[in-house]
């Protein structure tokens, strides 16, 4: 089974197409759209399991299967950076090893479930079809790239991914805000991918081979100059940058909220942002041999991380909050692989991928029970009406916040720790920190939503009710991988044995730092520490002093502004980039009317002219020739006339002439 | 008899014959032109009767004179219709195929 | 030269010259009395050339019956003397030149290329052998050219009948 395994996004790939051409016309029942819909990336699911159980079977050195489909790009003779020609070709292959069947089982797990989850959510929408070819197609373009053997495969999925994300985004297209998220969306992430794609061509240039294997026996045989694989590390960063939504590519996240809660679950909590740590991860050699390239990559990952909590700790918007909550995470997930510990980085985001997506689809739940209200002002209480969205919404926010026992803590302790040992100590501090604002903002969260005095309208709280079994069900269970998800990588320290790391040391080398055990207690009581400092100052500012959070907005108002209007970093970027483009587009634009248009113009008169010269010629010449000719005929016509006497003698004469000359001709010839 | 001779004489009043029917005005006289010309058919008939001792050139010249009268039967009756609608005998005023 | 080649050219000179003068003549019924006596001279051929019932025959019916009729027309409906501009001379020109042409080649061919490879005739042509192969072998277009007389008279009645 396990050389089947390019068959993995194909399923969801059948899906889409299947959904896409008939789900609105033919299947007016909705059970057909979920069985292809739902039923594909199960499927995807259970191969992905075979697979990567089959791929257990091997020995540890030789886990990598390559299923090469056919040869894409026929190109001919390239001519390398270094003078060596070689043959340019690109072939549609797909490769197994244990970092793609991390992903591949992310991606179909965490998907179908909230496929599963879609069901109930979008139950009663009109787009129901649209919405699953959609997430369809997102899944394919997604399985595409985390199971592709060359960059080039891989930046097919890539861009699919960001058109998926567009078209999920903008899903409600009518609604103005929504249709603008998702174009902005699609643009930063252009602008991401505009550097990854210089980064493939500059691969391409030196290595002359996109295939992940080939560049990792180049980097290995010690071709590669360090400078060199700096400038692709940071290209490739680039599009990591826009695509994983970190500083300054990272506004597309929080409008992408328009959305509907489980596009924001799959996309923008699990899967497509977290591309670029795969990516990153799948590099690893590369930014190995860069101490610049996975420097920037960790600083701006630990930047960002404490950046957008920062934004975090004052939005009202239930999504929004976990939107930046996202943003952080995969800031921490940066840090972690530009420290060197890519590991530390794939296994927060397998854990992220559980509690994010638990934590969302828990929002849905909210948003769904309260008529779709959004906003956390406007809640309260529900923990009396919500007896299942509220347990496992706790278990979500206590993993994220990185309280031992649940996986958070242990995914979120090895990256803190290896940003501990790469030597950059000051990281390692703005994680801590971001860590306690962590917990202060989910469980500011938790307080205002579920405790408290009930602050919602009345005609909403008449129709609160649980959610259906079918958008529970994913949720207990995304709450189980929550808890239990982290012992796969339960470090020595605490008695396990790292099962994570080494199940991925074949794909990713790290140097493995030894450290003492106290130290590494220390370390992680020190994380403890700053997320319960964080929960009591949310329990303080929610629970116990309601009116607190109001005076201190107050009394700090500039830096309260600051840090609600988000900095102000979608102002400064309309005004700069934004009016810039679109400035640049009206000129353009100008200068189309008027210069090419005029030329186009201009040709068209003189087309018209010739046009006129040929229709005279025509009727003076050809017509002319024509009458002329038929006149001449006539004319001619009326010599032969003539013969036409009417005179019988001259018939018989002719018949004599001619029965002379018959007679003569007989004779004489 | 020396037959050439009587084929020359034949032939020479057939084409007398033709030179009636070509150069005279008078419709009656072009008819009597026509005439000739079957006599000097039948002088060729039986002048070949008479040299290979076949009788079968009597008999058609028998009937040649039968399609003769018809003929000129016939043909009076048309000048008689004609006559009466245009009341021409001048062959050069006969022109209703002109052109 | 024997009798017989004497009268043979006599009638033959006869029914040319009168030939000649039937279309030379300007009055329609000397034209036709001189057709008679064409006639009458080439019947003296027949009868010369042992055809003596054909020229009978001719006598009779030929000059006796048409010759007659045409007359008769010619007087009923005074179709002597036409009228009319003078021809052009173009057309006696070119017909004369050309019948001139078309009876010296008849000439030649009978002189230089005739061949007659045929046996002396054995039969003699009598009134018997005549109606014998008339009335035995062709007694079918016999009845057919009474028939055709009998048309020629009711076409010639309807196209001739008074019109009212």
């Amino acid at each position: 089974m396990l050389k089947y395994f390019w068959l993995i996004p194909l399923f969801p790939a059948f899906g889409a197409l299947v959904n896409g051409l008939f789900g609105i016309s033919f299947f007016k029942k909705k059970r057909w759209v979920n069985i292809f819909a739902v039923g594909t990336p199960f499927l995807s699911f259970i191969l992905s399991s075979i697979a990567t159980l089959e791929l257990l079977k091997l020995p540890a050195g030789n886990r990598l299967v390559k299923a090469i489909l056919f040869e894409w790009v026929p190109g001919g003779i390239a001519v390398l950076r270094d003078g060596s020609s070689v043959p340019f070709s690109i072939n549609l292959s797909f490769q197994f090893d244990p970092l793609s069947a991390v992903m591949a089982l992310v991606v179909s797990g965490v998907g179908f479930l909230i496929h599963v989850y879609s069901i109930g959510y979008m139950g009663k929408d009109p787009g129901y079809a649209r919405y699953f070819t959609y997430l369809n197609l997102f899944t394919f373009s997604m399985l595409l790239l985390v199971l592709s053997s060359n960059l080039a495969l891989m930046f097919v999925g890539w861009e699919g991914v960001g058109l998926c994300s567009y078209l999920l985004i903008g899903f409600w297209y009518h609604k103005d805000s929504a249709a603008n998220a998702g174009k902005k969306a699609f643009i930063v992430n252009r602008v991401g991918d505009f550097g990854f794609l210089l980064g493939i061509l500059f691969t391409f240039f030196t290595v002359g081979s996109l295939e992940f294997t080939s560049i990792n026996e180049y980097i290995k045989g010690g071709h590669l100059s360090t400078s060199l694989a700096t400038v692709i590390g940071l290209l490739l960063f680039v599009g990591a940058v826009g695509k994983s939504a970190q500083l300054p590519l990272y506004v597309w996240l929080p409008d992408a909220m328009e959305g509907p809660t489980p596009v924001s679950a799959l996309i923008h909590a699990a899967t497509m942002v977290t591309a670029g740590v795969y990516m990153v991860s799948r590099m690893n050699l590369l930014y190995s041999l860069s101490e610049i390239a996975s420097g920037v990559v960790a600083v701006i990952g630990g930047i960002t991380a404490i950046y957008s909590a920062s934004m975090g700790l004052v939005q009202n918007d239930i999504k929004r909050i976990l939107a930046y909550s996202t943003i952080s995470q995969i800031g921490y997930m940066m840090l972690g692989c530009g420290s060197g510990s890519y590991s530390s980085g794939m296994f927060h985001l397998t854990t992220h991928a559980f509690f994010k997506a638990l934590l969302f689809l828990s929002a849905g739940s909210v948003i769904h029970a309260l008529s779709d209200e959004m906003d956390i002002r406007k809640m309260g209480g529900l923990r009396k009406y919500l007896p299942v969205t509220f347990p496992v919404f706790l278990i979500g926010a206590l993993a994220i916040s990185g309280i031992p026992g649940l996986s958070g803590f242990f995914s979120k302790d090895e990256i803190l720790l290896s940003a501990y040992l790469s030597g950059r100590k000051w990281i390692w501090i703005i994680g801590v920190i971001t860590a306690g604002m962590t917990a202060f903002y989910m469980f500011r969260l938790i307080f205002l939503v579920f405790y408290g005095k009930e602050r919602m309208d009345e005609e909403v709280k008449h129709h609160i009710h649980e959610s259906p079994k079918i958008m529970t069900i994913p949720l207990i269970i995304l709450a189980g991988l929550s808890v239990i998800g982290g012992y796969i990588g339960l470090p020595e320290a605490m008695g396990g044995r790292n099962w994570f790391r080494s199940f991925l040391s074949s794909v990713i080398e790290e140097e493995s730092h030894p450290i003492s055990h106290s130290t590494e207690y220390l370390l992680m009581g020190i994380s403890v520490i700053s997320a319960l400092i964080g929960i009591y100052i949310a329990w303080l500012f929610y629970i116990k002093n309601p009116e607190l959070p109001e005076k201190l907005a107050e009394k700090f108002k500039a830096l309260y502004t600051l840090l609600y209007r988000k900095y102000y970093v979608d102002e400064i970027y309309g005004a700069t980039f934004v009016r810039g483009t679109l400035n640049l587009g009206e000129f353009l634009s100008k200068y189309d009317l008027a210069v090419i248009d005029g030329i186009v113009n201009r040709t068209a008169d003189a087309t018209r002219g010739t046009g006129s010269a040929s229709v005279l010629f025509d009727l003076k010449v050809i017509d002319g020739a024509l009458n002329n000719m038929a006149s001449g005929f006539g004319k001619g016509s009326n010599i032969f006339r003539k013969v036409q006497t009417g005179l019988i003698q001259n018939y018989l004469l002719a018949i004599i002439i001619g029965i002379f000359i018959i007679i003569t001709l007989t004779l004489f010839i | 008899m020396n037959i050439n001779f009587m084929i020359i004489v034949g032939s020479i009043i057939f084409l007398i014959g033709i030179l009636g029917v070509l150069l005279r005005r008078n419709l009656i006289i072009i008819l009597m032109s026509i005439e000739l010309m079957l006599n000097g058919v039948n002088l060729n008939f039986i002048a070949f009767a008479n040299y290979l001792g076949d009788v079968k050139g009597q008999i058609f010249a028998l009937f040649v004179i039968a399609v003769a009268v018809a003929e000129a039967a016939v043909a009076f009756g048309l000048i008689i219709a004609f006559m009466r609608n245009k009341d021409t005998f001048n062959i050069d005023d006969m022109t209703l195929m002109k052109g | 030269m024997d009798l017989y080649s004497f009268f043979i050219y006599l009638f033959s000179f006869m029914s040319i010259v009168f030939a000649i003068f039937v279309i030379a003549v300007k009055n329609a019924v000397h034209s036709a009395i001189f057709l008679i006596f064409t006639i009458l001279s080439i019947a003296g051929i027949f009868f010369m050339l042992n055809a003596e019932f054909l020229g009978a025959v001719q006598i009779l019916v030929y000059a006796g019956g048409i010759m007659v009729i045409y007359l008769f027309i010619i007087f009923l409906i005074k179709l002597e003397e036409v009228g009319g501009k003078r021809r052009n001379a173009f057309l006696y020109i070119v017909s004369s030149l050309i019948l001139l042409l078309v009876a010296g080649e008849i000439v030649y061919l009978l002189i230089k290329r005739a061949s007659y490879p045929f046996p002396p005739p054995t039969k003699f042509l009598d009134l018997k052998t005549f109606s014998d192969v008339l009335l035995k072998n062709y007694v079918i277009p016999f009845e057919l050219a009474s028939l055709l007389l009998i048309g020629a008279m009711i076409a010639t009645i309807y196209l001739a009948r008074k019109r009212t």
